[in-house]
């Protein structure tokens, strides 16, 4: 059953307009698809009806994709914005990262077209009550992950990456490296093997999904580290980082390990961007809010469905069923632990957790 | 590097003109002291020393003449190795613009297919179900297969869609044509060009620079003749012309606000069978105290990480030298300029090389 989006489509040749919305034609019969050949043309349309996502090519003459997003962030903060480009010099590449939260190389199949546009609307569901959505616009401008995320992600997707450029990448984000380091080297790696400060060994160790997820995490940490108090911050970081290491322990053996990793590290990335912010003075309850507003945030830079799914239910375990929720059930115990709190019976019993792993050395 | 060898090159020139005065002045000398009459033996005397100084001085100047000839091979290689290197900067340059051609129409393309697929899977029922109507099946099936919702829309985009994807797979075949011309490594093979036909190309490769800024418009006398010529070489001095234009017309919009500007390339018979090639533009014009200078190695008024200042250096040697044709320029600052490039046609007997 398909839900109600608006998109735009801005590509500056008509070609490539016309064959997206044909290959859109059959897909949804909720979607309204709009097309626009410039900038301006854009921005017109923009103002005059609510938008859920923005697609731009980024080479136009006149405003480019990046300039185009950046006043969308302004004008429309609500919209996701995504760059779909025919290839761009370095230089316009960071810019249009700066501002969009997906990048997508032409040629891009519909299928993963459809992905984006699949998500924005099951997220556009989430987001239905007003509160949530006064939320979200309240955030300064909706933050795109960290550039590394995104060139991290890139680079990983491209199976002859060599971990010599992963590294480079790493290296690049001192907190990251130091972030990588200390993960490593924790109880959760080290086995009681000797501290490393080896970044190539760190990272192999670590593995590629982990090094995403705690880009983000940096990203995320590093955005919210202009509006939030100290004391406030470590505390996140400090509960973000038992939670993960619990979840790592939990999951031990299972498949979905890297997920319920992620799921626990950023299940307060809403939280952490609420933070310092109206809304956080206004929401009355902070807690109801902010795992919806991590969730979307997540589903829209592209995370997974399973992860995205364990953010959003992270402090309501009556939304999580008896089955066919692993990843989700593991992160709620875990954050649960996080806060000093029992962990919920059904969830423990309906997914046979086993506890006991927590209280055990290394794993 | 090259500054130096041309100083050398200049030094041993001066030398070779002043060694030849030393042998005039000695010859002067034999001439007046046998006129002046001196004695047999003072005669022979004085042509002994003067052989042994021609001698000695024939010596130097042989070395000299080795070390100079020594001096131009090096500058040649010098100035091949800059030909290579500038050209792999012009194309390097150029290649995200051909990366996104490329690219944009594969977009569209797939995009297209992904329709048909879809779309001939609601017509392809109508025509079995015709089939059958035919054969006595009844209608029923005809006029439920016709009903389909997006029957309409369906049969109005497969031609749009066909046409569209034809354009964009011609558009690539044609941008990696045209990079044949580029690709190729150095070769010294001469060949019988048709000028048109890698202009066409070169301003093909060039497209993602100019798309933008200018309009270009080849004009081309027909029945031109053939030029004997090195292709990658020609082809590189067309693709540096192209780009000093639309930088020139980049910095006059700039400059000015001005909308798209003009590059105009003229092909046509010109004097004694040979064939003239003009680039012209319509940007900021070279300033007269600069035109003189425009040829020479490294000169350059373009900031720094804009080109080497190679480009027209180039284009001189490879004109001038290696093709025995001329090049000149006419420019107008505030209204353009344009080059002119003489090359002998392969009809007229060519020169060795």
């Amino acid at each position: 059953m398909s839900g109600q989006l608006r998109v735009l489509f801005v590509d500056d040749e008509p070609r490539v307009l016309e064959g997206i919305e044909r290959m859109l034609f059959d897909v949804a019969d909720g979607w309204e698809i709009h097309l626009a050949e410039d900038g301006d043309a854009a921005l017109g349309l923009l103002a005059q009806q609510e938008f859920a996502v923005v697609i731009s090519d980024m080479r136009m003459p006149g405003m480019d994709g990046a300039a185009l997003l950046e006043q969308v962030r302004h004008l429309h903060p609500a919209t996701v914005r995504v760059i779909l480009s025919g290839q761009t010099d370095e230089r316009s590449a960071r810019r249009a990262l700066r501002v969009a939260h997906r990048f997508l190389s032409k040629p891009c199949s519909g299928a993963n077209i459809v992905e984006v546009l699949r998500r924005a609307e099951r997220m556009n569901s989430v987001i239905a009550s007003p509160s949530l959505r006064a939320a979200i616009a309240s955030v300064d401008q909706l933050p795109t992950p960290a550039a590394t995320y995104y060139e991290l992600t890139a680079l990983l997707a491209d199976e002859g990456a060599s971990i010599q450029a992963i590294m480079a990448l790493v290296r690049r984000d001192p907190a990251l490296t130091a972030k990588v380091l200390q993960i490593a080297n924790s109880a959760m790696f080290a086995r009681g093997a000797a501290a490393t400060a080896d970044l190539q060994g760190a990272v192999l160790v670590l593995g590629t999904r982990l090094l995403s997820s705690l880009a983000l995490a940096e990203g995320a940490f590093s955005h919210a580290g202009r509006g939030a108090s100290a004391p406030a911050l470590a505390a996140m970081q400090a509960r973000a980082l038992r939670a993960a290491h619990a979840a790592w322990r939990l999951a031990h053996g299972s498949e979905d390990r890297e997920a319920a990793f992620s799921g626990a590290l950023l299940a307060e990335v809403g939280r952490l961007l609420l933070v310092g912010t109206e809304t956080e003075r206004e929401v009355r309850d902070m807690d109801e809010v902010h795992p919806s507003v991590g969730a979307y945030l997540l589903s829209i830079w592209g995370l997974p469905d399973q992860v995205v799914d364990a953010v959003a239910t992270h402090r309501r375990a009556n939304l999580i069923p008896d089955q066919g929720a692993w990843v989700s059930a593991v992160v709620h115990t875990c954050m649960a632990i996080a806060h000093g709190e029992s962990p919920d019976a059904r969830l423990v019993r309906c997914y046979c957790l086993d506890l006991s792993r927590l209280d055990q050395g290394d794993a | 590097m090259t500054d130096d060898l041309e100083a050398r090159i200049a030094h041993l020139e001066a030398e070779l003109v002043a060694r030849g005065r030393t042998i005039s002045a000695l010859s002067e000398r034999v001439e007046g002291t046998f006129r002046g009459g001196a004695s047999a033996f003072a005669v022979f005397e004085q042509n002994a020393l003067l052989e042994r100084l021609v001698a000695e001085r024939t010596r130097e100047l042989q070395a000299k003449h080795n070390e100079l000839t020594r001096a131009l091979d090096e500058l040649r290689q010098a100035q091949a190795q800059l030909v290579q290197a500038q050209k792999l900067e012009a194309i390097g340059a150029l290649a995200a613009g051909i990366a996104h051609e490329i690219n944009t129409s594969t977009q569209y393309v797939s995009d297209n297919v992904s329709f048909l697929r879809r779309a001939f899977d609601i017509v392809l029922p109508v025509v079995a179900a015709a089939r059958g109507a035919v054969a006595g099946e009844g209608q029923d099936a005809l006029r439920a297969a016709l009903q389909h919702p997006r029957m309409d829309y369906v049969l109005r985009q497969i031609p749009r869609s066909l046409e569209q994807s034809d354009d964009g797979l011609t558009r690539i075949a044609k941008i990696v044509g045209a990079l044949k011309e580029f690709a190729h490594p150095n070769s010294s093979q001469r060949e019988l060009l048709n000028l048109h036909q890698l202009v066409q190309s070169t301003v093909t490769v060039a497209r993602g620079e100019w798309k933008y800024l200018a309009e270009v418009e080849v004009v081309a006398e027909p029945d031109l003749p053939p030029v004997l010529g090195l292709r990658y070489e020609l082809s590189q001095v067309l693709l540096n012309m192209i780009v000093n234009a639309v930088h020139a017309i980049a910095d006059r919009c700039h400059d000015e606000g001005a909308p798209k500007g003009r590059i105009t390339i003229g092909i046509a018979r010109g004097p004694a069978e040979s064939v003239v090639l003009q680039v012209s533009d319509t940007g900021t014009g070279i300033a007269p105290e600069h035109r003189s200078r425009i040829f020479d190695p490294f000169f350059t008024t373009k900031p720094v990480g804009r080109g080497t200042g190679q480009g027209l250096a180039i284009a001189y040697d490879i004109i001038v030298n290696r093709h025995h044709g001329t090049i000149t320029v006419d420019s107008e600052v505030g209204v353009g300029t344009t080059f002119s490039i003489h090359l002998p046609s392969s009809l007229r007997g060519e020169s060795t090389p």
